[in-house]
C-alpha cells in the first residue's frame, strides 16, 4: 500500500509540473475598455486563449521556463510579452492593444508562406479584407477583385499587370489558391472563382509579379490567395439572403432582338453558416450558399449550390489538423460571344458555308453545361518545439463537366463530358533559428489525370495525365534592424508523356529596406513559369472550330522586376494616409496562344516570340481616425510589346483605376462608392474576329457602383446598385459587360 | 469627376445598320469538269477585302456565300438574297477540292470593272462570271 501512495504522489507532483503554472490578465484597447476575442498564444504551441467580453483571460496549462506571449486581434496591432513562469507560479500579465486604423497594417502570408505584416513584405501585395467583400455583396469573387489596383478581369480570366491578357479560359497565368492550396481544374487550368466560399473568407491577398519561386507553375503572372476564417470562439450562425434585378439595356434595337429584351431579369441567392467551437481543441464551421441567376442575356441563366466545411482539432497542445472539404454543383448556359454589335443579347453561330436549308441554324455561341466539383485540403501541423514546425498538406480536386443538349435539356452521356483529377501533397518545414532568421524548406507531388472527349494524348487516347514534383526553399535574413534580404528557389519537374518531361529552377530575390518607421523601400527580381494546360496542349476536335492539339507546346517564362515603396504618415488631424508606388518590368517568353495555322488548316495553341510588359503603380489610402471615411485610388500603367512585330500585345489596357469611398452618414448608416476605369486595349487579337462579327469592338470600361447599408442588432440591410450609371462595355471579346443591376440584401447574424 | 466622365458617356452603342441589298448572277463553264471527288462544293463567294492566302476563308463576317452550286453544266445561276451594303473587291465561284475546312479555291472570278461592284441598300447587283477550267484563275492574288 505505501509503495501504491508512493506511486500516486509521485504521478500527482509531475502532473502538477507540468499542468500547474497559469497566466491570467486583462487586455485593453487605448480608451481603456476591455477587449473580447483577442487570441493569446503561447509562441512554439498550440497553448492559448481568448478573452472574454470584458477582456479577460486565463491560460492554464502553461509550460514552466521562459515563454513569449503574443497577443492578436483583427484590428489591432500584435503585441509579445516574455515572462518566466516558474513552477506552479500564476502569472498576472496585462496588454493595452493599440488600433490598426489602416489596411496597410494587416497581416498576410502569401509574400513569404508565414504571417507577417502586410507593410513589412519586400514585394507588392494588395489586401481584401472580409470587410470589404461584405460590403460589395461579393457573390463571385472576381466582384471584389475588380476593385484592387493592378487587377483587370477579362471574361473571368484574370489579369495581374497585364500578364494574362485573354486565353479562351483555358489556361491561367495567375495561381488561385485557398488557404496556401493551389486551386486548380485539372482539365483547362481556369480559375474555378464560383467554387469558393466568399461567406467564409477572412481575406484575399493578392501577389503581384511572379511567384514560382514560392508556387510553381501557374503562378507567372501573380497569386490570389484565399484565407479561409479561423474558428471563433462563440458560436456563430449567420443567415444572408440576396435578390435583385437586372435593368434592361440601354438601347432599343437590342432590347427587340430578344423576346425578353424589354424585362427586368431577376436573380437570388441564399446562405447559411454556423462555426462552432466544441471544446478548446476541436472546432467547425460549415456554410451552403444556392443562387440563381436568369441572366441579362439569352442562355445565359445559371444555377450554383456550393458547400463548404471546415474541422479544427488540437489532439495535443504542439498538434493541430486542419480540413477544408467544399462541394459546388452548376448548372449553366454558357454564353460564348454575341450575334454582332447590334444584336448583343442573343448568342451568335459560327458556321462555314453551310447550306442554310441543310444544316441546324440555332446559334451554337451559347453550349450549356453541367458541372460538379469536389475538393479535399486536410492540413497537419506540428510545432517540434519553439524554433522548428512543420506542417503536410494533402490535397485533392475533383471535376465532372457533362455537356446538356439544347433540344432535350437532358445531361449528355459522360462520354462527351470532361471527368478530371488532381490529387497531391507537400511537406513544409520552418525553422526559425533566431529572431533575425527563417529558413523554410519543402518538397511536393501532384498528379492530374483528365478524360475528355476533346483531348487526345500522345498516345491516342482520350485520358491522359501530367504529374508533377517540386522542392523549394526560402531564406529570410535580417540584415540589420532596417535591412532585410529575402531569397528563394524552387524546382519543378513535369512529365509531359511516357517519353518528354520539363524541368525549371526558379529563383527570387529582393530586399527591403525601412528607412524610417512603417516607411519601406523594396527591390525584387525573380523568375516564373507555367506549363501548358491539357486544354492547351491536348484540345483535338473539329466539331465546332478546327482545333489541332500541339505536342510541342513548351511552357512559358518570364522574369520580372521590381522597385517600390510604401509608407504610412499622419495627416494632421484628419488620420492617416497609407501609400504604395512601384515601377516593374516583365520580360516573357514563348507565350501560349491560339492562333489560325495555315500549315494545319486549323486553330493551334502555339508558342510566340518574346515580349515586355513595362509599367506603374500607384496607390493612395486614407481613412479619418474614427474610421469615418476611408478613400483610396489606385492606378496602374502598363506599355508591352511583342519582340518580334513591335505591336502591342492584345487586351494589354495601357491605363486601369480603381477607387473606393466609405462613408459613415449616421449611426449605422453607411454609404459606398466603387468606381473603375479601364482604358480600351490598343490592340485586339484578329483571329476570333474572322468569324465572330465585331469581335474586335471594345470600348473604355468605366463602371460606377453604389452601396447604402444600416445595421441594428443582429440584422444588417443593404442595397446595392452595379454599375449605376448604365455605361455599356465589353467584358471579353463578343461579351456585352454587366448591365446595371439592383441588388437588396439581408443579413442576420447570431 | 468620375462621375461627371461616366455620366456623359454611355459607352458601347450598337453600330450603324449599314443595310442590306441583293446579289444575282450567272455563271458560264468552259472546258472539262475535275472529277467528281475532287467537287466537295461549290458556292458564288462575294468578299469586302481582297484574300491573301487560305486562311482568309475564315474571314466569314466579310463575305457573303451563296447555297450550292449544280457541278456538271455548262450555264447557272446564283443569287444571294441579303447582302451586307458595302463595296465588294473578289468574287466569284468557289470550289472545295478535299474534305478539309480550307480547301477551297477559287475557279472563276468576276472580272468587269476590276472586279469590284458595289451593293446599295435596297438594290440588287447583276453580274456575270465565266469558269474556264484550262485556265484557272491564281491564288492568292498578285
Amino acid at each position: 500500500m505505501k509503495y501504491l501512495f508512493l506511486i500516486l504522489s509521485c504521478l500527482l507532483f509531475s502532473a502538477q509540473s507540468s499542468a500547474g503554472q497559469s497566466v491570467e490578465g486583462i487586455i485593453t484597447g487605448e480608451d481603456g475598455l476591455g477587449i473580447p476575442g483577442v487570441n493569446i498564444l503561447i509562441e512554439g504551441t498550440l497553448i492559448g486563449a481568448a478573452s472574454d467580453v470584458d477582456g479577460r483571460y486565463l491560460i492554464e496549462d502553461a509550460p514552466a521556463g521562459t515563454i513569449v506571449l503574443r497577443f492578436s486581434a483583427i484590428g489591432f496591432f500584435d503585441e509579445r510579452r516574455t515572462i518566466r513562469l516558474e513552477d506552479l507560479a500564476r502569472e498576472t500579465v496585462s496588454v493595452t492593444l493599440k488600433e490598426k486604423i489602416l489596411l496597410a497594417d494587416e497581416v498576410v502570408v502569401s509574400a513569404s508562406r508565414r504571417e507577417q505584416p502586410a507593410l513589412s513584405v519586400p514585394v507588392s501585395i494588395s489586401v481584401l479584407s472580409s470587410d470589404d467583400l461584405l460590403r460589395r455583396n461579393t457573390i463571385v469573387l472576381d466582384d471584389a477583385l475588380r476593385t484592387v489596383s493592378g487587377v483587370h478581369i477579362l471574361g473571368n480570366q484574370i489579369n495581374i499587370r497585364g500578364s494574362s491578357g485573354f486565353a479562351y479560359n483555358t489556361g491561367s497565368r495567375v495561381l488561385l489558391m485557398l488557404d496556401g492550396m493551389p486551386l486548380l481544374t485539372p482539365d483547362s487550368d481556369g480559375i474555378p472563382l464560383e467554387a469558393l466560399p466568399t461567406t467564409e473568407i477572412e481575406r484575399v491577398e493578392v501577389l503581384k509579379g511572379p511567384g514560382s519561386a514560392l508556387y510553381g507553375s501557374g503562378a507567372l503572372g501573380g497569386v490570389i490567395n484565399v484565407v479561409t476564417r479561423d474558428l471563433p470562439d462563440q458560436p456563430t450562425t449567420t443567415i444572408k439572403t440576396f435578390g435583385g434585378l437586372w435593368d434592361p439595356v440601354r438601347h432599343k434595337v437590342w432590347r427587340d432582338g430578344w423576346k425578353h429584351g424589354d424585362e427586368y431579369r431577376p436573380f437570388w441567392g441564399v446562405s447559411a453558416s454556423h462555426a462552432t467551437r466544441k471544446s478548446p481543441g476541436f472546432g467547425w464551421w460549415t456554410s451552403l450558399t444556392f443562387r440563381r441567376d436568369a441572366g441579362f442575356t439569352a442562355l445565359s441563366g445559371r444555377d450554383v449550390f456550393h458547400g463548404f466545411a471546415k474541422t479544427s482539432w488540437r489532439p495535443r497542445p504542439s498538434i493541430k489538423i486542419e480540413s477544408l472539404v467544399g462541394i459546388m454543383a452548376r448548372q449553366r448556359d454558357n454564353f460564348l460571344f454575341w450575334n454582332s454589335a447590334r444584336d448583343v443579347l442573343n448568342p451568335g453561330r459560327v458556321s462555314f458555308g453551310e447550306d442554310a436549308s441543310a444544316v441546324d441554324q440555332s446559334p451554337n455561341g451559347a453550349p450549356d453545361d453541367f458541372v460538379r466539383q469536389i475538393s479535399f485540403l486536410p492540413v497537419f501541423t506540428h510545432f517540434v518545439n519553439s524554433k522548428v514546425f512543420y506542417e503536410v498538406r494533402l490535397r485533392a480536386f475533383g471535376t465532372l463537366v457533362q455537356p446538356i443538349d439544347d433540344d432535350t435539356q437532358k445531361r449528355k452521356d459522360l462520354s462527351e463530358g470532361t471527368l478530371g483529377a488532381r490529387y497531391g501533397g507537400e511537406f513544409q518545414g520552418n525553422w526559425i533559428p533566431n529572431e533575425d532568421r527563417r529558413v523554410v524548406v519543402g518538397f511536393s507531388r501532384d498528379a492530374i489525370t483528365t478524360k475528355s472527349s476533346f483531348f487526345v494524348t500522345t498516345d491516342g487516347d482520350a485520358l491522359g495525365g501530367q504529374p508533377e514534383v517540386a522542392m523549394f526553399t526560402h531564406i529570410e535574413e535580417q540584415l540589420s534592424s532596417t535591412l532585410q534580404l529575402v531569397g528563394g528557389l524552387r524546382y519543378d519537374h513535369y512529365r509531359i508523356d511516357a517519353s518528354k518531361t520539363e524541368s525549371r529552377v526558379s529563383p527570387k530575390i529582393s530586399l527591403a529596406y525601412e528607412w524610417r518607421p512603417k516607411n519601406l523601400i523594396r527591390v525584387a527580381w525573380g523568375h516564373g513559369f507555367r506549363v501548358p494546360s491539357f486544354a492547351e496542349r491536348f484540345t483535338d476536335n473539329r466539331e465546332f472550330l478546327p482545333i489541332v492539339r500541339n505536342l510541342e507546346l513548351k511552357p512559358e517564362r518570364s522574369q520580372s522586376f521590381e522597385v517600390g515603396i510604401r509608407g504610412v504618415s499622419p495627416f494632421g488631424s484628419l488620420g492617416l494616409v497609407s501609400w504604395d508606388a512601384s515601377a516593374f518590368w516583365n520580360t516573357y517568353q514563348r507565350f501560349i496562344e491560339p492562333r489560325l495555322v495555315p500549315a494545319e488548316q486549323a486553330f493551334q495553341f502555339v508558342n510566340l516570340g518574346d515580349a515586355t510588359i513595362v509599367g506603374a503603380e500607384s496607390m493612395l489610402e486614407w481613412r479619418t481616425r474614427s474610421g469615418d471615411v476611408q478613400a483610396s485610388v489606385g492606378y496602374t500603367y502598363l506599355s508591352s510589346e511583342e519582340a518580334d512585330s513591335g505591336d502591342e500585345l492584345p487586351f494589354r489596357p495601357k491605363h486601369h483605376i480603381v477607387s473606393t469611398l466609405e462613408v459613415r452618414l449616421i449611426g449605422s448608416l453607411r454609404a459606398g462608392a466603387d468606381f473603375r476605369y479601364t482604358s480600351e486595349p490598343d490592340r485586339v487579337e484578329s483571329d476570333f474576329a474572322r468569324f465572330v462579327t465585331d469581335a474586335g469592338i471594345m470600348v473604355d470600361t468605366k463602371v460606377l457602383d453604389l452601396r447604402l447599408s444600416a445595421q441594428k442588432g443582429p440584422v444588417k440591410l443593404a442595397i446595392l446598385i452595379n454599375n449605376a450609371l448604365e455605361y455599356h462595355y465589353v467584358d471579353r471579346p463578343a461579351l456585352l459587360g454587366e448591365p446595371r443591376r439592383f441588388t437588396f440584401q439581408a443579413t442576420w447574424t447570431r | 469627376m468620375a462621375v461627371l466622365i461616366t455620366a456623359c458617356d454611355h459607352g458601347l452603342e450598337p453600330p450603324t445598320d449599314r443595310g442590306a441589298g441583293a446579289i444575282e448572277g450567272s455563271v458560264h463553264y468552259v472546258g472539262d469538269w475535275p472529277p467528281s471527288d475532287e467537287l466537295q462544293d461549290l458556292r458564288f463567294v462575294a468578299m469586302r477585302f481582297i484574300p491573301q492566302d487560305t486562311t482568309d476563308f475564315f474571314r466569314l463576317n466579310d463575305m457573303e456565300i451563296s447555297v450550292g452550286l449544280s457541278s456538271n453544266v455548262s450555264d447557272d445561276v446564283f443569287s444571294i438574297a441579303l447582302a451586307q451594303a458595302g463595296t465588294y473587291f473578289y468574287s466569284g465561284i468557289a470550289q472545295k477540292f478535299d474534305e478539309d475546312l480550307l480547301s477551297w479555291r477559287p475557279i472563276g472570278l468576276y472580272a468587269d470593272n476590276g472586279g469590284i461592284f458595289v451593293v446599295r441598300s435596297g438594290e440588287t447587283v447583276s453580274i456575270s462570271i465565266t469558269v474556264d477550267f484550262d485556265n484557272l484563275p491564281v491564288f492568292p492574288p498578285r
